[in-house]
This record gives structure tokens, sequence and C-alpha cells, in this order.
């Protein structure tokens, strides 16, 4: 078993890859990726708590990974619905086309 | 049936649940069928069984032995999911219901010429049981859960207007901004978990070898400190807020004012007074760290908040300034620590909610008539509309902490409590009260522009349909009432943040015996 | 420079602070151990039996959450409906 700590260090670059996609993209649907790439990063987190001891799992780091991986799928959902009625008005996908109202 | 399921779900849960889903039915049958109004009766009936399975859980949680009360499906907490309900949980439940039953009512006329309505009443009713859920649970997964059920409905009824560009970019933004903060949530939660080995609330507080921690308790802090500050609108985070509260229809920027920005801040009260703030002597430099992080972001958010207020036209992108300023305020009670600045701040998400959601509805009510949201456009109103400029003045007057207004009452509380000899955070009440001051240099004027003699007559513009007036009444009289005879709320706070405080080691013993 | 950029800045200097607690968390300190009894938290398990006492713990431990799960699928698929209906106008 590897220590925890390499694992809290791929959380953290998965997380960085996510935060930069979600600041520096311009498509609204790679923004949307790197949210579920950060949701993952956490997901990660959880897996390498519950087996962190040799020869034990913890099944609630497990289970609440399975029921998380449907919440981040509901909100990327909503979000993919909002990301065709932008197109409807904009007819692009550029998020910097966006700047109508006051960001 | 109902009978069954209340051994494990509490009322008001279920009855908001069960009304998402027959509401949602009747409305789309009625669709079919033509024109039909079962559906706002429905949702209305299902909010006030909602309201009266909260006065059964307050009696049911006051007479339990220790004023905790826990309520699971098969396993026992601490490793199964359980609600822990005690008496902060029933305050913030009561005030969500309140604040829903009459932005409900509201939304009879003001939403009458929008089709889809069978999905609107639905996920109001489901946002409510998130927010029910999220003050009622006692593990931070299940927490979580109703937080994304609180948060997916949201997103939708703010961008509920989809032929409009302005709704569906706010959405885009609020969706972009409020999922990262769950997500944060979530990370932070992560590593709670690890070092605490559960997830559950009260485990939380005694399973972590706080000696050790150190430095990953702080940045659990700081995780779970950005996300719910993204959602409760502390001032670096808050730049989703002022454009989704204009954008969204005027019951759902009521609700989301009043209400849903002050559950992100019960978030934060819960995690940082059940785990952090009990073991953070264990810390170095532990209790002064939280309070001075959480004063000077009250600060930040309190002043640049009423500053950008200042220089608003849009009177709806005003009043979601003025949130942020109010946000700041209970930020005072929650610095302070103590049981009486929790007091004040439990006291102020209440009157906050009936103040704001007020002016979200009286403005909504003119916007409705006149068709624009720009105040120079609003000039002599007052002479066409006397009920909702009266309502509307009565709620400014409030935020703006004037005697005899509830708003009053809980500011003094709030200011008062960071001059007590254990803070001693006097220039946060110097602070505050400078800012109040300040408020009112832009709640004044809107009421004079209503008030002054309109330019030319005309004969188009009549007061607000009926079903319009009638809640915005009852919320005026009732922050009246409140200034002058604050006592049952008074009360009612009062137990609540002793429940938080002092009540804290029965809500631990309560799961781990 | 657009307001987005603004508010993007602004992220990303909250970040920048995440990142760097976050390494000196990483090569400062060990990461504390659980005070826990083992036999209430920690579920021990063979190599490959944990497929088939997953689905066991969810339903004994964590049947609150799966109850509710599906009213977040419920609003997530008429929030969609809500987003992307076509209205047909009655005639």
């Amino acid at each position: 078993m590897l220590a925890i700590h390499v694992y809290l260090t791929a959380v953290l670059f998965l997380s960085l890859i996510g935060l930069y996609s979600m600041a520096f993209k311009r498509n609204m649907i790679r923004i949307l990726l790197g949210l579920e790439i950060i949701l993952n990063a956490a997901n990660l987190s959880f897996i390498a708590f519950s087996a962190r001891f040799t020869g034990q799992v913890d099944l609630l780091g497990q289970s609440i990974v399975v029921m998380s991986i449907v919440l981040g799928g509901c909100v990327v959902a909503i979000g993919l619905s909002m990301v065709l009625n932008a197109y409807k008005h904009y007819k692009t996908l550029d998020v910097r086309e966006l700047r109508r109202l006051k960001w | 049936m109902v009978m069954v399921l209340s051994e494990f779900l509490p009322y008001p849960l279920i009855s908001l649940l069960a009304g998402a889903m027959v509401v949602l039915f009747a409305g789309v049958l009625e669709e079919r069928l033509g024109q039909g109004r079962t559906k706002e009766a429905l949702s209305v009936i299902f909010i006030a069984l909602a309201l009266i399975g909260c006065l059964i859980l307050y009696k049911d949680v006051t007479s339990q032995p220790l004023g905790v009360m826990v309520l699971s499906i098969g396993a026992e907490p601490p490793l199964g999911a359980c609600f822990e309900i005690d008496l902060l949980s029933v305050f913030m439940t009561f005030s969500v219901v309140f604040l829903g039953l009459f932005a409900v009512v509201y939304s009879f006329r003001y939403m009458e010429h929008d089709t889809r309505l069978a999905e609107y009443y639905s996920l109001l009713l489901l946002m409510m049981a998130g927010m029910v859920g999220v003050a009622l649970a006692g593990d931070f997964f299940t927490f979580f859960i109703f937080w994304e059920l609180m948060c997916i409905s949201s997103y939708v009824l703010v961008a509920f207007r989809r032929e409009l560009w302005g709704p569906i970019e706010a959405g885009f933004k609020y969706l972009t901004m409020s999922a990262l903060g769950g997500v944060l949530i979530f990370l932070g939660m992560s590593l709670l978990y690890g070092m605490a080995g559960n997830v559950n609330f009260a485990y939380m507080s005694v399973g972590i070898d706080w000696g050790t921690a150190g430095v990953w308790a702080y940045l659990a802090f700081i995780l779970l400190f950005l996300g719910f500050g993204i959602k409760a609108a502390i001032v670096p985070m808050h730049t989703w807020l002022p454009d989704a509260h204009p954008e969204a229809p005027s019951p759902i920027s009521a609700m989301l004012s009043g209400i849903v920005i002050e559950t992100g801040l019960y978030g934060l009260v819960r995690i940082l007074f059940v785990v952090f703030l009990p073991n953070a002597v264990l810390l170095p430099r532990g209790p002064e760290t939280f309070k001075y992080v959480v004063a000077v972001f009250s600060v930040l958010t309190m002043t640049i908040g009423n500053i950008m207020a200042l220089l608003q036209k849009d009177i709806k992108r005003l009043l979601a300034y003025s949130s942020i300023a109010q946000v700041g305020y209970m930020l005072v009670g929650v610095a302070s620590g103590t049981t009486y600045g929790l007091l004040g701040c439990f006291l102020h998400v209440f009157n906050h909610s009936l103040m704001k959601g007020l002016a979200f509805l009286a403005s909504g009510a003119m916007v409705y008539r006149i068709g624009t949201r720009n105040l120079d456009e609003m000039k002599g109103l007052g002479h066409y509309m006397p009920v909702t400029t009266m309502a509307l003045a009565i709620s400014l007057l409030g935020l703006g902490g004037v005697p005899s207004t509830n708003g009053f009452v809980s500011k003094f509380i709030l200011f008062g409590s960071a001059l007590a000899p254990g803070v001693n955070m006097w220039w946060l009440t110097l602070i505050g009260v400078l800012n109040s001051a300040f408020s009112m240099a832009y709640y004044l004027p809107i009421i004079i522009r209503l008030i002054t003699k309109p330019a030319e007559k005309s004969s188009e513009l009549k007061e607000a349909p009926i079903l319009m007036l009638i809640p915005m009444c009852i919320m005026a009289i009732l922050i009246i009432v409140f200034g002058i005879y604050p006592r049952p709320v008074l009360q009612l706070a009062d137990s609540a943040s002793k429940a938080l405080i002092e009540g804290l080691q029965g809500y631990i013993s309560k799961v781990i015996p | 420079m657009s307001k987005y950029y603004k508010a993007m800045g602004a992220a990303l200097t909250v970040f920048m602070i995440i990142i760097i607690a976050y390494t000196t968390a990483l090569y400062g300190a060990i990461f504390p151990e659980p005070v826990m009894s083992e036999e209430q938290l920690v579920i021990t398990t063979g190599e490959g039996e944990i497929i088939h006492s997953m689905s066991g713990f969810l339903w004994d431990y964590r049947s609150l959450d799966l109850l509710m799960q599906p009213f977040v699928l419920f609003a997530a698929a008429s929030g969609c409906a809500a987003m992307l209906r076509v209205i047909r106008r009655r005639s």
C-alpha cells in the first residue's frame, strides 16, 4: 500500500487541472468537464482514505463515492441543458460571448 | 402510510417531497386537459401541511430528553445515515417553510403568463425540501445530498425564463460557481473523513486526533469556508449573486435572497460550531484564527456590499447587493462565537427572510406593472400603487435598521454581541454600525423617488393584483409586529442558539453513548 | 479587460491560497489517523468480497441517502424538462 500522501498529491494535481479548465477554457462544455474533474479528485480522495490501512476497506467511503457520482451527473445534466439554451440564444459555445450581463 | 414514514422521515420533509411529485403530475395532467388551478392549490396545501409538520416537530424535539431527536432507517448512527434534529434545525425549517408559503401564493399571479408551471411549482417545493433536509441532517453526506437537491432546483429556477438571454446567462454563471462550491465542500468533507473515519457531525466532533491534525485541519476549514462562502455570498466569492438575483423571477429572488444564501451560512455555522470551535484549543492558535477569519470576512462583506449597492440603478440588483451586506452583519454574530451572537445571527436570518422577501416581492409587483427594473423610471409610482409602495418602504426601513421594525432588534443584538466581555471586538461593532447608517444612503432615495409627484399622469398604471397584495401586506404587518413585540421569535432563536452551543454535549452523546 | 476576467482573477487568487495551503500540508505534516474503535468503523473484508458486502452496506447503513437520491434525480429530470421541453401551442 502506498503512503496516503501520494494519493493526496494526485488529488491536488487533479483539482488543479479542473480549476485550470474552469478558469481559462472558453468552451462552456469544457468548463463543465473541469467541474467533473474536481469532483473526481474528491472521489479519489475518498477512495484513498477508505483503503488507507492494509487489509481493511472502509465501506463508508466507497458507498459515498457511489452516490456522489450520481450527484455529479445530475449537476452536469442541468449544466448541459443550460448550454443548449445558451447556444440557441448566442449561436456559439464561447463563454466570453456571454457578457451582455455584467460579469 | 404517513405514520410509517414518520418513523424515519421528519414531517415537513414528507409533506414537501410528496408535494413535489403530486404537483408535477397534477400540473402535467392539467396541461393536457386545458386550463386549471389544481397545481397552485395543491402546492399551497402541501406547504401548509409542512408548516403544521414544523409545529409537530417542535413539540417532538422539545419533549426529547436532551432536546435532540435522532431519526434513521436500519442501522444506528454514527455509521448509518441519520437526521439529527435540534431546535436550531427546527428554527431554520420554520423560516424556510414560512417564507415559501408567501412566495408560492405570490407566484399565482406573477407567473401566470409563463409556460411549464408544473415544473416550476414542483422545483420550488423540491428546493424547499432540500433546504429543510440541509437544516435537519445529522450526517455530512446526507447534508450534501440535500445540498445538491437544493442547488439543482435553484439553478433551474434562476434560469426559468429560458426565452430571454439574461436568465440563461445568469443561470450558467450561478451554476458554475455554485457547483464549484459544492465540489469544494465535498473535497473538504473527504479530508474530514480521512481524519475522523466517519462523516457524522457528532462523531467528527470527537473522533479527530486534533493534536496531529494541524495544517490538515486548517486546509479542511479553508475548503469548507470557500464552499459555504460561495453559497452564502461572502465577499470574494459573491460575484454570482448580483447577476442571479435580478434575473430570476421575483418570488425566486425572494427565496434565494431570503433563505437560500442563509442556508449556506447555516452550513458554515453548523460545521464551525460542532466540529472546529469546540476542538480549536488543541490547534496552534486555534480559537483566535477561526474567529478573526470570520470577522475579517464579515467586515469585507458588509463594506463592499454597501458600497456596490450605492452605485446601482437597477432596483433588484440594488437589493441583491444589500443582501450581501446583510450576510456581513450576520457574520458579526458568528465571529463573536457566543450564544448571544448566534442568537442575533439566527434572529437576523428570520427577520431578513421577511424583510428581503418582502422587498423583492414588492419590487417584483412594480416590475410586473411597469415592465422595467430601472429606478429612474419608477419616479412617482407611489401615486399609482400606494399599498405596494408602503410595503416596500416598510421593508427598506427594516433593512436599514430603523427602530420599531424587526431589523432594529436583530441588528442591536448582533452589534452588541461583539462588545461582550469575552469577545472584545469593538472595531467590528464600530464598522457594523457605520455600515448600517451608511446603508440608509441608498434605501431612502428609493422611497423618496417613489413618493415624488409623477411628471405626467398615466391612466394605465394601477395597484398590483390582490393575490400579490395579500402576502405582501401580511409580511409588512409581521415586520412591524415583530419589531414592537419580538418576544416569541426571540425566545425561539434563543433556544435555537443555546441548542447549538450549550446543547453540544447532548448532541454528541445522542450519537456516541 | 472584461468583467469576466476580473471574476476569474478573483477566483484564481482564492485558489492560489488553497494550493499553497495544500502543498504546505502535504509536505509539512503527516496525515492524522482516526481515533476509533476498529470494529465499529472499519469493515474488514478479504479481496473480492467488497462488491458483495457493498450493496448490503448501502442498504443497511446508508438507506436514508439511497432513498433521497431518487429525489435528486427527479429534480434533475424535471429541471431538464423545464429547460428543454418544447411547448406546443393549443389551437
